[in-house]
């Protein structure tokens, strides 16, 4: 029982980490948008 | 190539900032008045209409309209024509009296810079002379001390903590395996801190920026978050913080999973830091979109250019505050052991950054400086001039940290004496290099402020005679023929009279073909042609509202004698309001 909590524990902190990374990465491509939409207003 | 090799060619590339041809920045400016300038009305006007080339925003602009005395007559707020956006107009007094009026404008361009002018009319029948009105100085503009001193934090701190995220992230990242976490955690946290400060500045540039564009205060924030996207330049910094913010989440995000201690990085790390790269080339995007570059002619080419520069500029100044925090934060006994895996590392990183500057810089001035003598004879070329100097002197200093410093830490294992004297002139180079940098970047902030020349002031080479302000009349010779030019009365927004009195060996030329070409010379504004009547033997004249704004213009008489060959004779001619 105590292996299966460590187990499910470990898997819900990497599960986290890479929907936090997710967002992170999400958040960079947002920026790079709204940048690429600002340069072709001027272009 | 050796690095005494790369340093020289450097140094030797960044003298080099020089001629070639380009355009330059837009400014709005007025094509059209209703009363129309130095005219003479029957009746009053209702309102007095002004219209520019482009659609400048309403909120922004100010139109007085006062009598000889001082009096303002408008009675309400600048409003756009319904009828042409490109059309501002305000209501005026009913009944004005007979007299003269003065009307004042100033406006915001797109790029942000406010222009102004002014122009006089009359109400008659007999409005009498004109008299001498003061023109109101400038209420406040781009190199005000307030935006320009919010501008300077602004690029500091972004500059700062995108420097450090690289730093901290690609350079200095090895240190939590080699010499343990001090210097990492120090790191960290100087970047949350640049960061935070990054958004702050942004911000508060924002708010400094639209207060001087719409003449409220600073502190009238309410007022002030509307007018935030109204203006090209607004909406351009109001996603730049946007994209900073999106910057600060990634990178913070990417502190809080990085494992420096293991070798590899895992998926999420990965996902992490690629996001936070991602959004500082983004945020480094946005101020040329915003500025001179996004106005200059290649724009796909000075937008790089001015990307490249940001993105060298923040690696060379954000790694040197870096490596002073680690000097700062790392306890005396592992300073020189942390350094000996930093420094090394980051030189090499720090001259790909230079190189880079050098040649981006130079790609901005040849494409800003329309000759190579608008880097003394204009605001901006000095200012350029300045940050070049400046430049240089941080790269004698950082020559010292890459032949001196650099190699003695690298070789920290072979002598510890030699690499703690180095650590301490490490400590004073750095902070010297990080100062001048510093001082480069304020230059730069004043260089954003001021209007780079147009490529009409190439013309003030080819002139033959500087004349004015005031009534001209002046003689020059040209292949054998004597041109004597008349300017009257030589004033901005005025009917200005334009002769040309053309003799050979002492005789009058008749029946010439000639054509007046007007150009300003300091702001780009469209070439202005009219052709020149014979009104008596050899004198060539016509009367025309030419010389729309103050300054020096070129006034190239194109002259063509029949039987001869044609011919252009330059005059530069300062004109007055």
């Amino acid at each position: 029982m105590t292996e299966d909590r460590q187990t499910t524990a470990a898997s819900t902190r990497v599960a986290l980490r890479l929907l936090m990374a997710a967002a992170a990465l999400a958040a960079g491509i947002a920026a790079v948008v709204i940048a690429i939409q600002l340069v072709r207003t001027v272009l | 190539m050796s690095l005494r090799t790369w340093f020289a060619v450097l140094t030797a590339a960044a003298g080099v900032a020089l001629a070639a041809p380009a355009a330059a920045s837009a400014h709005a400016y007025l094509i059209k008045t209703a009363p129309a300038a130095s005219g003479v009305l029957d009746s009053s006007p209702k309102t007095a209409a002004l219209t520019y080339d482009e659609a400048v925003e309403p909120r922004f602009a100010i139109i007085s309209v006062t009598s000889a005395s001082g009096k303002q007559e408008t009675t309400g707020p600048v409003r756009r024509s319904p009828a042409d956006p490109d059309t501002l107009v305000v209501p005026l007094r009913p009944n004005l009296a007979q007299g003269w009026y003065l009307v004042y404008w100033r406006a915001i361009s797109v790029d942000g810079h406010p222009v102004q002018g002014a122009f006089t009319y009359a109400v008659g029948p007999n409005p009498g002379p004109a008299p001498r009105f003061p023109i109101p100085s400038i209420a406040g503009s781009a190199t005000s001390p307030q935006p320009l001193v919010t501008r300077t934090v602004m690029f500091l701190s972004v500059m700062i903590s995108i420097g450090l995220f690289v730093l901290r992230f690609f350079v200095a990242r090895v240190l939590a395996r080699r010499t343990g976490g001090t210097g990492l955690r120090a790191l960290s946290i100087a970047y949350v801190i640049a960061s935070i400060v990054g958004l702050l500045a942004i911000a508060a540039y924002l708010d400094a920026a639209t207060a001087i564009d719409s003449l409220r205060s600073v502190f009238d924030v309410g007022a002030l978050v509307p007018l935030f996207r109204v203006t090209a330049f607004g909406r351009g910094y109001v996603d730049m913080l946007l994209c900073f913010a999106l910057f600060c989440v990634a990178g913070w995000t990417a502190l809080y999973l990085d494992r420096p201690e293991r070798p590899h990085r895992s998926v999420a790390e990965l996902a992490a830091q690629a996001g936070a790269a991602l959004a500082a080339v983004a945020v480094l995007l946005v101020p040329g979109t915003a500025g001179h570059a996004a106005q200059t002619s290649p724009a796909g080419v000075t937008l790089s250019a001015d990307w490249l520069h940001l993105l060298s500029g923040s690696v060379w100044l954000g790694g040197l505050v870096g490596l002073l925090v680690l000097w700062f934060a790392v306890p005396a006994v592992r300073r020189v052991a942390a350094l000996s895996v930093v420094v090394p590392r980051f030189s090499n990183v720090a001259l790909g950054s230079v190189a880079v500057l050098v040649v981006s810089g130079t790609i901005e001035t040849i494409d800003h400086m329309p000759t190579l003598n608008a880097l003394w004879k204009t605001g901006y070329g000095v200012a350029i001039l300045v940050k070049v100097g400046i430049l240089l002197a941080a790269l004698a200093v950082a020559s010292g940290n890459l032949l001196r410093t650099a190699p003695a830490l690298a070789a920290a294992g072979e002598g510890t004496r030699r690499a703690t004297s180095a650590s301490g002139l490490l400590r004073r180079l750095a902070s010297g290099e990080a100062v001048l940098i510093a001082g480069a970047v304020f230059v730069a902030a004043l260089l954003s402020s001021l209007a780079p020349p147009p490529p009409a002031f190439a013309l003030q080479n080819a002139a033959l005679a500087q004349v004015g302000p005031g009534p001209v009349a002046h003689t020059v010779t040209r292949d054998g023929y004597r041109l004597s030019v008349i300017v009257s009365p030589n004033k901005a927004a005025a009917p200005d009279s334009f002769a040309l009195r053309i003799t050979r060996n002492g005789r009058p030329v008749r029946h010439a073909y000639v054509v007046l070409t007007f150009n300003h010379t300091e702001m780009q504004m469209p070439q202005q042609q009219y052709q020149l009547t014979e009104t008596r033997p050899g004198i060539y004249a016509r009367e025309a509202p030419a010389l729309i704004m103050v300054g020096n213009w070129s006034l190239a008489f194109q002259v063509t004698p029949p039987g001869g060959q044609p011919f252009t004779a330059t005059i530069l001619d300062e004109a007055e309001g």
